[in-house]
């Protein structure tokens, strides 16, 4: 149906025929629950003008068919088909927006609560919401195929070849398109991280979060804690290609410590640490929180002492403003005494040296 | 009820207070008296005293400073060099010729005044040769801390610069 048909349906939709056409002709009480709840659940969508109406239309074709496929503009799916037709279309490059616009409308959860024959369960389907309003990498539309299809390979242009299914293959899959050139600088695109932060619990909100930093040095640390998880957990023990690859992008991680002659220690050891070809001792060596705890806390004591040190070059600049008032007052003093001392000195001498003592 | 005594302290530095004139002027009265004593009792001796003090006494009189720390420097050096020669009248041919004499001698003369020129001197250089050491003081410690700053640059870069 084009725009100007849903127009059209949706005029027709709203008129007062349709609604005694439905109550005195069709007179089927639940599928008037449905029309209603499709006009009530107009207001829910965020979206506004053409879609809103599209997606109003979709409503009420549900709700006056409910075992027929979701059809919502020209996309006629069954609700549990979303996830293979995002996999499908991600595979194929198809354009995803109208799929994104039916999870995005929870349009399938409207199909669900409309159906008569059996109770399926769309709560899962909410959670799906949040992960594709979310747009940081591990999440989004690519984390949403990965949650409906469980058994979807990673769809990553690096490794889609290679029919990564689980983990265990991600990090061998990863080195060998580093060493064949594939990868030249970030490893971790967002398909990669949303297949991994489907399959692994472990890989937390921060650490995907840290995926997107505009620090260069915590995005470079937390894909490498990403791979260093996946490399202790499932292995391969040696990986030199993607060892090397974060050698050349390290850079950053070893510059955000403060102090030079850490800097320059870290940078002399990284040459032994990268011979070991083992990603989870680089993150260890290059994400040290007590080393970085021990910069951070010389670093603000330096500036408290860089601080000082003005305050005293200000109290020489001062002194040497008062120099002449405040010898000029102690000199004179310090010539009174010596005069004494000199003068007694010069009548005792004198004395003894006439006898008169 | 016990009194406490009043602290005793020198007088503020600058030019001559009510108080210091006062004391100034009963000093010469005393020093006139004295002098007056001796020409009668002891003439030789007051005629070599009133040559020697005369860089006392014109320290007396140019220095206005509130705390007298001119005459206090000069007289002290000039009076200990004056006192041999007092003591030589005084002990042995007590005469005014031998007065004259003494004070036509040029060694006398000079050890007369060289004391005084000394307590002169001593006013003149002790300020000077403090600011000195004090300046030197100053710049050594002001060396030490722009080389600390450096040092800080050198370990940390431009941003400890910034306040913490």
């Amino acid at each position: 149906m084009d725009r100007t048909g849903e127009e059209s349906a949706a005029r027709v939709m709203r008129s007062l025929a349709f609604e005694i056409w439905l109550t005195r002709t069709l007179a089927d009480r639940k599928i008037m629950d449905g029309v209603s709840a499709a006009f009530a659940t107009r207001a829910d969508s965020t979206v506004r003008g053409p879609a809103q109406t599209s997606q109003f239309v979709a409503r009420v074709q549900m709700a006056l068919d409910p075992p027929a496929p979701i059809r919502y503009r020209g996309l006629k799916i069954a609700a549990d088909s979303i996830g293979y037709a995002l996999a499908t279309a991600m595979l194929a490059g198809h354009d995803m927006s109208l799929l994104t616009e039916t999870i995005q409308a929870r349009l399938a959860q409207f199909w669900g609560g409309r159906q008569l024959r059996g109770n399926p369960d769309t709560r899962p389907l909410e959670r799906l919401n949040r992960l594709l309003d979310d747009t940081r990498p591990g999440y989004g539309i690519e984390r949403v195929a990965y949650e409906l299809v469980p058994g979807l390979h990673c769809l990553s242009p690096f490794v889609e070849q290679r029919y990564v299914d689980t983990p265990a293959d991600m990090l061998g899959a990863l080195e060998l398109a580093v060493a064949g050139g594939a990868i030249e600088s970030w490893p971790v695109d967002r398909h990669v991280a949303a297949f991994v932060a489907n399959r692994e619990r472990a890989i937390d909100d921060g650490m995907l979060a840290a995926l997107l930093s505009q620090d260069p040095a915590v995005r470079v640390l937390a894909t490498l804690q990403i791979l260093a998880y996946l490399q202790e957990t499932y292995g391969p023990h040696s990986v030199p290609a993607l060892t090397n690859l974060f050698g050349r992008q390290c850079k950053p991680a070893i510059e955000r410590f403060r102090n030079r002659h850490t800097r320059a220690r870290l940078q002399n050891g990284l040459a032994a640490v990268l011979k070991e070809n083992n990603l989870k001792k680089l993150a260890l060596y290059l994400d040290n929180s007590e080393e970085q705890k021990k910069d951070a806390l010389r670093f603000h004591r330096a500036r408290i002492e860089f601080q000082s040190t003005l305050g005293r070059i200000e109290k020489c600049d001062k002194d040497e403003e008062e120099l002449e008032a405040a010898t000029g007052e102690a000199g004179r003093s310090l010539s009174v005494r010596l005069a004494s001392v000199i003068g007694g000195a010069i009548a005792v001498v004198s004395l003894l040296v006439m006898g008169f003592l | 009820m016990a009194r406490h005594p009043v602290p005793q302290s020198d007088p503020p530095a600058g030019g001559l207070t009510e108080r210091s004139q006062r004391v100034k002027n009963s000093m010469l009265l005393l020093s006139v008296l004295g002098m007056v004593a001796l020409a009668i009792f002891e003439q030789p001796i007051a005629i070599l005293l009133s040559v020697a003090l005369i860089p006392t006494m014109a320290a007396w009189i140019v220095d206005d400073g509130a705390r007298q720390q001119l005459l206090r420097t000069v007289a002290p050096l000039n009076f200990a060099c004056a006192l041999p020669f007092a003591l030589q009248l005084w002990y042995g041919k007590n005469s005014s010729d031998r007065a004259l004499q003494l004070l036509v001698n040029p060694y006398v003369l000079l050890a007369l005044f060289g004391g005084a020129l000394f307590g002169w001197m001593l006013y003149w250089a002790a300020p000077r040769i403090m600011a000195a050491v004090v300046a030197r003081r100053i710049e050594r410690q002001r060396r030490h801390v722009l080389q600390r700053q450096a040092q800080l640059i050198d370990e940390w870069g431009d941003e400890v610069k910034i306040a913490p």
